[in-house]
């Protein structure tokens, strides 16, 4: 199971990088008098993604997005989304690196077990020895099938992203830093009210 | 403002280099992205196998525990004991008898005899203690235990201990 795990995860990765190679190499060079920030709106791909040439931005949202899921979403104006892919991702990869690091020690604990169970010199002391042992491979079993499960979930999530920052995510344009369409915050008032008395409200923009 | 059409071209030069630079590095992270990715998958650590337990039939057990009272021929009584142990397996040098008395507490058996391997038959253990003749017996009657363990001969490994075989003495 781990080799075919590992041979999928090979070829998708081959398939975005095969993706986003074609697409950098298609990616025009614009003049310096087209560097100027414009507003573009670049919601379907046309043609084909691998036919048409793909914009910097979207080249650039690609490669954020291999790196770190979710952040070409955000760069692309898509901040709920890539946010919800990040910590979902880092979740998942942060819940397979504890458990890896579990199996890392039970593994310690069992071959420190092996051991003393050969140098074992009675019934009594190499009974209690092989208890533990079972006991810890219940338990190492145990977090094997979680790293795994979770590790599946982290690299699905990679991919979801990718295929999301790819097809579906839209460009909602490029907007000057600290610029705010909207008043954002949280906001709580007091506001009185001729039949409660007062009412308190909490308002959270985001 | 540019100045002329030289001046034009050394600016799009550099910003032609500049973008180039740009691409090869996103190309260079995001190759390095898939090899870590890759050993990410790939060098997760597997899980260790348990050996195959051998302390089980290491030396051979003890079976058929029995005891029984009687008399000697010179009138003292004598509790029997005798076992059986599978006779193929070769490592096994002796067995301790070990001996409790109105206590069933394991940690409080007391070593009586070591009884070696016989060569032929099975082995047996007589016990004619003082301390089980009617005129030395200060009680009606006494709980005795006993319980064999098996020695082998590699590495003197200590075999698993017996059940634990009861017997009543009764005062005469």
């Amino acid at each position: 199971m781990h080799l075919r795990l590992g041979s999928l995860i090979f070829l998708l990765l081959a398939l975005v990088f095969v993706i986003a190679g074609t697409a950098m190499a298609q990616t025009q060079t614009a003049a310096p008098r087209d560097t100027v920030v414009k507003q573009t709106a670049d919601s379907t791909i046309q043609g084909g993604f691998l036919g048409t040439p793909w914009p910097e931005r979207r080249v650039v949202s690609t490669v954020l997005s291999a790196l770190i899921p979710g952040s070409g979403q955000t760069y692309l104006g898509h901040t709920e989304k890539g946010a919800a892919f990040t910590l979902g991702t880092i979740a998942c990869a942060l819940v397979t690196g504890l458990t890896e690091n579990n199996i890392v020690g039970r593994n310690e604990r069992i071959g420190e077990l092996r051991a003393q169970y050969q140098i074992a010199t009675n019934y009594v002391g190499a009974d209690t020895i092989w208890t533990k042992m079972v006991s810890t491979k219940e338990l190492l079993d145990n977090n094997v099938k979680r790293r795994d499960i979770f590790l599946k979930l982290t690299v699905a999530l990679w991919v979801a992203n990718m295929v999301d920052v790819i097809f579906f995510s839209g460009d909602k344009g490029e907007k000057p830093f600290g610029l705010r369409e909207t008043e954002r915050g949280t906001s709580l008032a007091i506001v009185p009210d001729s039949r409660n008395g007062f009412n308190a409200v909490l308002t959270v923009r985001f | 403002m540019l100045s002329s059409q030289y001046d034009f071209d050394v600016l799009y030069y550099a910003h032609y280099k500049l973008k180039t630079s740009m691409k090869k590095q996103s190309v260079f992270s995001v190759c390095l992205l898939g090899i870590f990715l890759y050993l990410f998958v790939e060098g997760c650590s597997k899980p260790e196998d348990l050996v195959a337990p051998t302390h089980f039939t290491r030396v051979p057990k003890v079976t058929n525990l029995q005891g029984a009272i009687g008399v000697t021929p010179t009138g003292k009584r004598q509790l029997l004991v005798t076992w059986e142990y599978d006779t193929l397996t070769s490592n096994l040098r002796s067995w301790d008898i070990t001996r409790n008395i109105n206590d069933t507490s394991l940690a409080n058996f007391v070593p009586l005899e070591i009884i070696r391997k016989p060569s032929l038959g099975y082995p047996f253990y007589s016990d004619t203690s003082a301390t089980f003749q009617s005129s030395f017996m200060t009680t009606d009657s006494l709980d005795v235990y006993y319980r064999v363990i098996p020695n082998g001969i590699v590495n003197n490994f200590v075999g698993q201990p017996s059940d634990v075989l009861h017997m009543i003495v009764r005062r005469n």
